[in-house]
């Protein structure tokens, strides 16, 4: 039996995060078993993946390709209903795909693409910070909420805009953090614990 | 297979699949060793809080001597609130932490490598200035890993620098070279290096931000010297 396009097609499959060998064989062996039309359909849309769909010009977003457009737009930077005064820094998509899961954030985005790690050497050098100042003026942008995750690099990161885009005037807020909704106070760790109690509000 | 209790500081922490973590940690008592989380990145998981940079942890690891330990359990002992506050203090911390990384070989002790860490953890969380408190601890560093610099006497012919004077300095070499062994391309003025020789023996005192920046790099290219600080 040639097995050797099913290795290589079983080895491309195990490179995908949380895929490992035998499950990338069982995605082949179900492939080569169930309807045709699924493994032929699937075929078309990834090999036509990094054409179709790329980061949006202006945000970072995953958009897709429209061919009569000189530059890639996603739908968020489209929607002429969205506040563009508002915008919201995120480090990576999943934290945006995250946030419009909550279906209140209103404005815009921006995506980093990473953060700040004293740890790892990421420098400030290697933020995109003049695409950012340059859609705060070009966007008329007047609150920038700065959504990076609380940790070390988030907060690193979140101290490093706050310098950087204070001289711009626009009003500079950082999502809450602190125990999560259902948490149990007895569970949390000291410091979150005292973020919780730091960014108290009044009721 | 051998329970290990200690103080902790996380000096990385990778992704490793869809839920667990490599963390490289320095305990106080085995030194530099790299555990796996398993679950680690979920937020529920019971460890995650508690492993971050900065803080000092306390740690139970499962170690069976290969490559990889196991982290069972980790709380923070002492939260540095104020230096996380301060993008200045978390990069000089976090820029300390990661020579630490390469510097300190595995499973080796150091306890006076984990002292200087805390000492200079501790200074920038009270307030004190970051980059004073970062070339302190990177000469220190150096000094604990066995590779110090010398800025009193030659390093070739042992001949002694007066103070006051400004001296060529090869981080090849480890430290001060006179001119009638060579001397060096880099040449530190005399405030610069009785800086160096103060931070060196533990004192703190004032000094200008041109000379303090001096030693950070120097140290920096003593490092790079000995550990490959790209990786």
């Amino acid at each position: 039996m040639n097995t050797g396009k099913l290795t290589r097609l079983t080895k491309l499959l195990a490179r995908l995060p949380g895929v490992g060998e035998k499950t990338a064989q069982r995605y082949v062996l179900f492939l080569l078993t169930a309807d045709e039309v699924v493994a032929r359909e699937l075929g078309r849309e990834l090999s036509a993946l990094r054409d179709n769909l790329q980061p949006c010009a202006r945000c970072g977003n995953i958009a897709e390709v429209d061919p009569e457009r000189a530059e890639t737009i996603c739908s968020i930077c489209a929607d002429s209903k969205r506040d563009a005064s508002l915008l919201c820094v995120v480090a990576r998509v999943h934290d945006l795909m995250a946030i419009e899961r909550a279906g209140t954030m209103r404005g815009r985005y921006f995506v980093l693409g990473k953060l700040l790690s004293p740890l790892e050497g990421v420098g400030p050098e290697q933020l995109p910070l003049g695409k950012l100042t340059a859609r705060i003026e070009t966007d008329g942008v007047r609150e920038i909420i700065v959504a990076t995750p609380p940790s070390v690099d988030g907060e690193a990161t979140a101290l490093f805009l706050k310098r950087e885009l204070e001289p711009f005037g626009v009003s500079l807020t950082r999502i809450a953090s602190g125990v999560p909704h259902g948490g149990d106070l007895e569970f949390a760790d000291p410091i979150t614990m005292g973020r919780a109690l730091s960014g108290r509000q009044r009721i | 297979m051998r329970r290990i209790e200690s103080e902790a500081l996380l000096l990385r922490s990778i992704e490793l699949g869809e839920t667990d973590l490599v963390v490289t940690l320095l305990t106080e008592t085995d030194g530099k060793l790299a555990c796996i989380v398993r679950g680690g990145r979920r937020g529920s998981h019971r460890l995650g809080g508690a492993l971050e940079p900065f803080h000092t942890m306390h740690v139970a690891i499962d170690d069976r001597g290969r490559d990889l330990s196991t982290l069972r359990e980790a709380r923070i002992e002492r939260v540095r609130g104020r230096l996380v506050s301060t993008l200045e203090g978390v990069e000089a911390a976090g820029a300390c932490l990661r020579w630490a990384r390469h510097l300190f070989p595995v499973r080796t002790p150091e306890p006076q490598g984990w002292t200087t860490l805390v000492a200079l953890l501790d200074a920038i969380d009270e307030g004190a200035p970051p980059r004073r408190e970062l070339a302190a601890a990177a000469l220190c560093l150096l000094t604990d890993a066995g590779y110090g610099l010398d800025f009193e006497r030659c390093v070739r012919c042992g001949k002694p620098c007066p103070h006051g004077r400004p001296a060529a300095i090869d981080t090849v070499r480890g430290g001060l070279v006179c001119q009638a062994c060579g001397g060096a391309r880099r040449v530190i003025g005399s405030d610069a290096r009785l800086l160096a020789y103060a931070l060196q023996n533990g004192e703190r005192p004032e000094a200008s931000t041109d000379d303090v920046e001096i030693l950070v790099a120097l140290a920096e290219d003593a490092m790079a010297v000995h550990a490959d600080l790209a990786s």
